[in-house]
This record gives C-alpha cells, structure tokens and sequence, in this order.
C-alpha cells in the first residue's frame, strides 16, 4: 500500500532521514521502532507531506505522492495522529472530530462515521461539549485517534500514542488501534515501547539516526537479541 | 550553517521592505516631472526619500486655492518652530513688518550672477509630482506669463530664461536643487518658491549668498519678518490676516464672545496669538481656545467645547479637511455661532468637504476672486485673457491668480532697476515700489524698512445656494 | 497611572468637578454626548481592529498597514460611485454629488468587498507566503512596506487632493434631539448607523467562526497550525480568506465613515493608530475584545478631548498601547497568549 524507497529529508542542512527503504502492506499494522531523534517522527511528516522528500520516492497505492501537498494527502486516504495529540485547545471535542473531516463533503457519511468513533471512545461523547484543552492527557490522545478516523483514512499513522498515558489506558488504547486494523484501516505505528508495538504489528522496523537498521516480522524481531538489548530492556 | 541561513532570511526581508519604498518613491516621482536635473537617487536613498515622503506628505494633502494652499505648508515646519514663535512675538507686537535698524548691504560676490545684455536666469522651485503636485500650476503659469513678457520684447533687452525645479514638496530637496540653480544654472533671483519648511530650509542660504527671492508663496509672517535684504513677501501674511479677520469680527459683525479653534503648529498659533490681541484690545472675551492635530479626525469633542463655551463667534484658524469636519461637527450638535474662516480655507471644495453647512461663513481673500463669473474687473478680465492665450491647460483659478500675481512683481520689480542690473540694483528698486496697484495684487508696497509687500484683504461670506463666496467688503488696509 | 486617573475622574465624578480645560461645572448632559459621540468614531476604529485581529490571529502577523488599506478601499468605492455616476473620477475636481442613495452607495460598496477580497488573497499569497519563513518581524516590516506603497499609488492615481466623498443618503438626515437644549443629547443618524452596522458585522462574524466548517478551521488554524495542515486544512488559502475578511471590514469602515473622514491619503492615519490601540486594548487575539477596545479607545478620546484638552487626545492612544502592553499584555478580553508550535 505504501512503499518508501531511498528516502531523504533535510532539516535546514542536516538531514534527518538518509535514504529510508520501507514498505506497509495493505490491512497490516507496521511498528516502526527506534529511539529519541531516530527520524521516526520526521518519516511520517514526510509522508503526511509537512515535511518534503528532497531524494527519492514515496509511493501510495502504485502513485507517487512525495510532491503531494498536505491537504491533499488527507484528501486521498492518509491521516495522522501526531505526536504529542496537538488537538485545538479551545475548541470543543466536537468541533475536533468535525475538523478531522475537513476534506470531506459527504456529510451523511461523516455522521455515521462520528458515531463510530464515539463507539471506539465513549469517553469522547460524553465530553462532546467540552473544549479539547480541559480533557485529560488520555481522553486527548483517544480525540486524537479519532480526529484522525474521521477523514476516513485508508492509512493511518500514528504518533506515540502510548506517550506519557498510565499503563491501563495505554492497553485501552491499544486494544482500539487492533480494532481499527480490523475495520480494514492500514496502520503505520510509530513507538518507543518496542514491547507493546511488537506484540500487535505483523512487521516491524528499526530506526537508527535516519537509516534503517533492522526490519522482519513482529515476532522475529522481539526474538532479536540487538532488539531486546535496545528496545525491550532485557 | 544556521547563521548563513538567518542571514541570508534578514536579506530577504531586508530587500522586500526596500523594494516596498523603492517602488513607492518612484509612484509618488511620476508624473510629468519637470525635474530633469535632479541628481538620480540610489537605491538606498531612495527608500529613504520614499519615508520622507510619507511622512512630510501629511500637510500636502490639503489643496488650498492660490495664497491660501501654501499656508497649509506650515504644518510641515515643526523644525521652525521656535524660530517663527519668535518672530510671531515681535510682529504681533510691532504690528507687521517694520523693522528698525539700516538695512545692511548686499554680499556682492557674484551679484551680476544669472545676468548678461540679453538675458535674466529667474529660478524658482515647488512640487511637479508627488501628493503636493497640485500646487505645481503656480510654477508653469509664471513660465506661461515670462514667455508673454518675452514674446512683447522682454525687459530692457533682456529675455527672462525661466528655470524651474521640482523639489517634491521636500524642504531637503528644497535645499539641493536651490543650490544647483544658484551654483550651476547661475539664477540672478527667485520667484514664488512654495511652501513654509521649504522656504525657511533655504532662508539662510538665500540671504547670505545675497540672492534676491520674490514674493515666496507662503503666509508665514516670518518671510519678512524680521527683515532680510533680499526677501520680499507679497501676500498678506497670516498675522495680518488674522488681525483683520477679528477686527472685522468685533467691528462689523458684533462678536462678543469670542472662541478660537486652531491648528496646533505654527500656523495655527500665528493665528491664534493675532486674535486674542486683537480682542484684548477691543476689550472681547476669548471663551475658549480649542486646538486640533493636523491628523484629527474625530472632532466631536472641540465642537461640543466650542458650544459649551458660549461664544457667540468662532474663529477658525484651519486648514480645508478639519475645517470641513468641525463645521459638520458643529452643525451636528445644533451650535450656530457666527463664523469666521482662515483665507487658507477659503476654497469651493469647502462647500461639499463641510456638507454645505459653511453657509453663512465668513472668509477673506487677498487676491480678487477670479472665479466669480460677473467679476468684470479689468485686472480679472486681462488675467483670463492671458490665461486663454498663454497657459489654456491650467485651470484659471485661485493657484493661476496667485503665480501670475507672483510674476508680476518679478517682471515690474526687473523693468525699474533698468539697464544696469545687479541684484543691489534690483532690490533697491523693488523697494521703491509704492502702493502699486497695476498687478493682480490689490496694493504692494515695498521700502528700505518695510518688506511685507500687501497688507490688505477684502471679506466673503459663503453661500451654498450659490456654491461659492460671496464679495462683502472691500479691501481693508492693517494699520497697526 | 495616568490612565487609571483619567479613567477615575471620568466615570465617577464628584459633583464639584471643574473641567481645566473648559473651566466649566460637570454636566452629565455633556458626559453623555461625549460618550455618545466616541461610541460614533469607536464603532470605526472597531471595525478596523476587529480586521487587525482576524489577520494576528491567523496568521501571528500584525498589519500595521490596516489603516492605509481601508484607505485605499475607501478611493475604490469612491471610484465606484464615480464609475456608476458615469463620472471621471480621477480629475481632483471630480464632481460626485454630495448625497448617493441605496443604489450607488450599495454598488460601491459591493465593488469595494470585491476589491478588499482580491487584495486580501493577493497580499496573503505574493507577500506574506513567501515570506513565511522568515521571521514576524520582516512580516510586518512587509505590511509597513505595502502601506507606503499604497500611499503613493493613491497618491498617484487619485493626486492627492482632498475630497468630499458622497454621503449615504438613507442617513444624511437630521439628527435625534433627546431632551430640550441646552440639557440635550444629540446623536446623529450616522453615529447610529455606524454603531449599528459594527454590532451586526461583529455578529455575523460570530455565527461565521462559531458555526461554520471554515470558520472553526480558521480558529483551528490560530490555534495549531500544524495539526490543522493535518487535517488537510490549506493553511495558505485559509490566511488568505482571514485578510480577505479583515479587509472586507476595512472596506465597510471606510465607505461608512469616508464622509466624516473626507477623501485623502491620510484619512486613516490617525483612525488606523487608534484601531491598532483598540485591537491591543482587547488582546489582539478576541474579536469581541476588538469590538469593545475600539468603542472604549472612542469614548477615551473623546472625554479626554473634552476634559483634558485636544492636545492629549491625539496620543491617547499611544498611552493606552503602552499601558496595556505592561499592565495588562492579554487586553481586555484576550486569553493568555500561547506561542504557536
């Protein structure tokens, strides 16, 4: 479904990815692993197209997207929940999930869609009315998530979605990605706790100062020796 | 590497703004710009000049007719301030223009400059282009009467070559191309030069290198006062003015309380301090002393003072917009006192800038009103003429009036120093000219002690129905 | 501190009041009409501020260029009165009637919003855009820049003559007298309407960013601009669309109060000042705060006009902009300022 061949992003003159290969096969979940500042964060601004390729391609569905502009890329079916939720603060959860469905005109479908993201978080109905910026750190990632559900995405990608949340709401939300994937929604999943991504991702990648340096399935790579040493703390 | 890049972003922003400036110097240098000599400008000066211009293009905005249009100039003269306070202090004691002393000679280096058997270099400057470029007619009607006195054999042999500089409406400009005309063009004397800051940024330069400057188009008092050799002021200045506007207040018109509201710059003080002596002396009541900034807009609450302070007469010492803005103010809040306006706003575009509620208003003038159709003065008559046949592109109103009036001291100031002219012999017989009456100008008179050429000013009264000042008086000489 | 004291005297003042300025006892009569009078002007300076603040808010650039905008908006009616009118507007003598009814003043108006939007769309893409990566600071220095440029190009192609501009017949008529004279307030058909079209334009911008799609995402913009480009909101059309709207209101400003104002390059000067200190006053970031910090700038100016002399009230404003800057940096209504990600 995506495939990146030889990508490169530059930050002013230091390049944050050098030449990244990588591909997220249609209905898997991919993790994708790495620590503090390996690119992970810029390799999906990439692809969202925040950020642009100055070398190589990024391909979704057969098409070349990397010179495809932001707004454009949510239009054909990739969304993000970005690092560190960034949900708009004085605006209410509502207004929230109506912005992530900017791009769309179908609105019977949106309602529908609406519906279904508060069954994934019913949290998120009961604070409906509420301004984003008073829910806690947990309720803000699950608005994130949805927010991001509902531009009615074929690929999702997400950010550390397990950042700073307590360990129950962590499972909770990960319990909700798998039913995603389920829905039929592609997911690229960006963590730092290699442990839990690995348990729900079919195939994984390991990120190292812009290159990666490992990759396999889901298992074979919790079974890799460099992997526990480095990510899974063991 | 980053401070490459936040160098070459300061460049970028750098260039923007510059280019902003450079592009709006070059919009407000457009025009039919008479100016070929000016020195080209660079890039950077430009942009400065550009500034310049917004921010001295402030009093240009207001378009006043003939004598009245360079006394809204004043506003751009803060620098002067002090100066012209001064003078206004001595003159409003002293009545005008007398100054006492012997008149010192001329510095006679270079004073045949400009002059040979069959020609006289007269220069002048004023704005051609730029927000100011209204005020242009008066440069190119004197052009227009100079080729009339040259086509009818000029002035004792001589032709009069005619240079004149755009200057933009800048003092700073002022002073360079003044310079150039007296350095390179080698001008024997001036005439008409606009404009109060510009006229005072060259005084200096003017008097110490003894040239002559005729009839500078401005109101300020301070052209011939105190006096200085080679300067002659023609129009009635605003001391003067304002000392007969309120005499005519209390004398004619029954003004018992009196509330002034004036411009808060030297103009406007000019004129304030000329009324509140006039009223002591008269023993009227000044009510209230109401002052606006040049960039006023909102005048609600001088109106609302005006009113409270229970003046029966206002005199408004203002340039056109305020004027038209408080009179509307005025009318607003039901307030119907007698009113009595500076010559600077006496202009038709008054009628609609205050929305017709200047009927009834009281003006003067010091040039006979060349608009009035059944105005059938032989000196109005000939000055239509003239400017049918010589200048058929300019408007023949109160700017035309004013530079043709201008010219004409010129020319007469030439024809009596006769054939052996020197700028000594030039000033010395412009100083014989005595309660002449041959110009446009209603009466000049010049002498030794005495460089305030017209004193007098006749009074008008608007009338909307008619769209435009009615004739009430007739010219009223300042006697001390 | 002197702020606090004018704000003392004028609100409640004791009985035995005299004013310095007028040497007169208080009158409530006069109190009122000035206030009255300053809410006429302050629904102006509202308008404008409320312009400044769309454009800080989505955009974090502050356009000290609003006023010479609404300025040059102000000729574009102008010439569309003269163009209806079958006139030639551009000679400085330009004869347009002193009154234009619905037809002419509405047209004008219409063409003025078009022009306003085009400009907005145009300044926000082939000035602000480019210039995205550099820093605030040359942003503004860019709106300065465009503000001298529209000096000179009206200054150009108008002269810069002073004109009267048409008045608005349907409010040209005589003012409302309440009470009998001298204890009478008068308010004059046009402070009302200005007044009144300042509230309604103020609501119609509430319903649009309160509910509308494009109107939450412009606040979802101020907000995050990251994550709304996220959301596949074009952050470039949408800083467009803000100066579009933020000069449509310049543009009613300026055909509202072109008739007090007359017609020349510095009409707005002195108005564009005040906004700038009523768009501070409310917080820069709240239009609600706009609306009220250009009617207080208004009723400022005029009770310090009146009570403390018209020297001062030229430089009202200046004191108000630096009294809120260092009492008081969120204004009135505004929240603390958060600096965008």
């Amino acid at each position: 479904m995506l495939r990146l061949n030889d990508v490169w992003t530059y930050y002013g003159r230091i390049s944050a990815l050098k030449g990244v290969s990588l591909e997220v096969p249609e209905g898997a979940i991919v993790a994708l692993l790495g620590a503090n500042g390996a690119g992970k964060t810029t390799l999906l601004r990439t692809i969202s197209g925040i950020v642009p390729a100055s070398r190589g391609t990024i391909e979704y569905m057969g098409k070349p997207i990397e010179k495809v502009p932001a707004d454009h890329i949510v239009k054909i079916g990739i969304s993000q929940s970005p690092e560190g939720r960034q949900v708009f603060t004085d605006c209410t959860v509502l207004e929230n999930l109506k912005l992530g469905a900017y791009t769309r005109r179908d609105k019977a479908k949106v309602k529908t869609d609406l519906e279904q993201v508060f069954e994934h978080f019913p949290r998120l109905r009961q604070r409906s009315n509420q301004l984003a910026g008073t829910l806690s750190g947990g309720e803000q990632q699950m608005l994130a998530i949805g927010r991001a559900l509902m531009s009615q995405p074929k690929l999702l990608l997400l950010d550390e979605p397990s950042l700073g949340l307590a360990p129950i709401l962590v499972k909770e939300i990960f319990q909700i990605i798998q039913e995603i994937n389920r829905s039929g929604v592609t997911v690229l999943l960006v963590e730092q706790n290699a442990y839990l991504a690995l348990n729900i991702a079919s195939y994984g990648y390991v990120l190292e100062t812009g290159k990666v340096v490992l990759a396999g399935t889901g298992d074979s790579l919790r079974q890799n020796e460099e992997v526990k040493h480095s990510y899974l703390g063991h | 590497m980053m401070l490459r890049l936040t160098k070459l972003s300061t460049l970028k922003r750098c260039s923007v703004f510059l280019l902003c400036l450079f592009l709006a110097t070059l919009l407000a240098a457009c025009g039919d710009n008479t100016a070929t000599t000016v020195p080209a400008a660079t890039t950077v000066p430009a942009a400065t000049t550009a500034a310049a211009v917004a921010t001295t293009a402030a009093p240009a905005t207001t378009v006043a007719p003939a004598a009245t249009a360079a006394a809204a100039t004043t506003a751009a003269a803060p620098a002067a301030a002090t100066t012209l306070a001064a003078a206004t202090t001595t003159a409003a004691s002293t009545g005008a223009t007398t100054v006492a002393g012997a008149a010192p000679t001329l510095n006679t280096t270079g004073n045949t400059n400009g002059v040979t058997d069959t020609q006289i270099v007269i220069g002048s400057w004023g704005p051609q282009s730029g927000p100011a470029a209204a005020y242009g007619t008066i440069d190119r009607v004197i052009d227009a009467y100079f080729k009339k006195v040259n086509s009818e054999g000029g002035i004792n042999g001589r032709q009069i070559k005619f240079v004149f500089q755009d200057d933009g409406y800048q003092a700073s400009m002022t002073q360079t191309v003044v310079k150039k005309m007296v350095e390179q063009d080698k001008v024997f004397a001036f005439v008409a030069g606009l404009g109060t800051a510009n006229n005072l940024a060259v005084m200096d330069y003017l008097v110490q290198n003894g040239v002559p400057h005729v009839a500078p188009a401005t109101g300020t008092s301070f052209i011939a006062n105190p006096l200085k050799r080679p300067i002659f002021a023609l129009q009635t200045n605003y001391l003067v003015e304002a000392t007969l506007v309120s005499r005519y207040a209390a004398d004619s018109l029954g003004a018992k309380k009196i509330a002034v509201f004036y411009q808060d710059d030297p103009f406007g003080k000019e004129g304030l301090d000329a009324i509140v002596g006039v009223a002591k002396a008269k023993g009227k009541e000044i009510v209230a002393q109401v002052s606006y900034q040049a960039t006023d807009k909102d005048f609600s609450s001088h109106a609302l003072k005006l009113q409270q302070s229970g003046a029966d007469t206002v005199i408004f010492w203002s340039v056109p917009g305020p004027t038209g803005a408080i009179l509307q103010a005025i009318s607003d809040i039901n307030y119907k006192p007698t009113i009595l306006l500076s010559a600077i706003a006496n202009d038709p575009s008054l009628f609609k800038l205050s929305a017709n509620t200047i009927d009834g208003a009281w003006t003067s003038s010091w040039l006979p009103d060349v608009t009035d159709p059944t105005n059938t003065d032989p000196k109005v008559v000939a000055f239509r003429d003239f400017i049918a046949k010589f200048a058929p592109k300019e408007t023949p109103g109160g700017f035309a009036a004013s530079g043709y009036a201008e010219a004409q001291i010129m020319v007469e100031g030439l024809k009596r120093a006769g054939k052996d002219l020197t700028r000594e012999s030039f000033v010395k017989a412009l100083e014989t000219m005595d309660n002449w009456k041959e110009g446009l100008a209603f009466s000049v008179s010049f002498s030794p002690t005495n460089h305030q050429g017209q004193n007098s000013v006749y009074f008008m009264q608007a009338s909307a129905k008619d769209n435009r000042f009615i004739k009430k008086s007739d010219f009223i000489e300042f006697k001390p | 501190m002197t702020a606090l004291a004018i704000w003392a005297t004028t609100t409640q003042p004791p009985l035995s009041v005299v004013s310095q300025a007028t040497g007169q006892p208080f009158s409530w009569t006069i109190f009122l009409q000035s206030v009255i009078n300053g809410i006429s002007f302050g629904s102006i300076y509202a308008l404008l501020a409320m312009g400044i603040v769309l454009i800080y808010k989505s955009s974090d650039v502050v356009n000290f260029a609003q006023g010479q905008m609404a300025m040059f908006l102000t000729y574009i009616a102008y010439s569309g009165m003269g163009l209806i009118l079958g006139i030639n507007f551009l000679q400085p003598h330009a004869d347009l009637p002193a009154r234009v009814g619905w037809g002419v003043f509405l047209g004008a108006i219409a063409l003025s919003l078009v022009v306003a939007a085009l400009m907005g769309m145009a300044i926000e893409k082939f000035m602000l855009r480019p210039l995205a990566r550099s820093s605030v600071l040359s942003q503004v220095l860019a709106t300065i820049g465009a503000g001298t440029l529209l000096y000179g190009l009206v200054s150009w192609i108008w002269k810069a003559e002073i004109r009267p501009f048409p008045r608005f017949e349907a409010v040209a008529g005589r003012p409302v007298q309440l009470g009998t004279p001298p204890d009478s307030i008068i308010i004059t058909l046009e402070a009302i309407n200005f007044l009144v079209v300042g509230l309604i334009l103020s609501f119609l911008l509430y319903l649009f960013f309160r509910f509308t799609m494009v109107g939450t995402a412009l606040r979802a913009m101020a907000q995050n601009a990251f994550a709304a480009r996220l959301m596949g909101i074009n952050v470039g059309r949408l800083n467009g669309l803000a100066w579009a709207l933020s000069l449509m209101l310049s543009a009613i400003a300026g055909v509202l109060a072109g008739p007090r104002l007359q017609l020349e390059p510095n009409m707005m000067t002195d108005v564009g000042v005040k906004a700038f200190a009523a768009a501070v006053l409310g917080g820069m970031t709240s239009l609600p705060g706009a609306l009220l910090g250009g009617l207080v700038i208004g009723i400022i100016d005029n009770l310090a006009g009146y009570y403390l002399g018209n020297g001062l009230q030229a430089s009202i404003a200046f004191l108000i902009i630096i009294l809120v800057l260092v009492i008081r940096p969120n204004g009135l209504l505004g929240k603390t300022i958060r600096k965008k990600v």
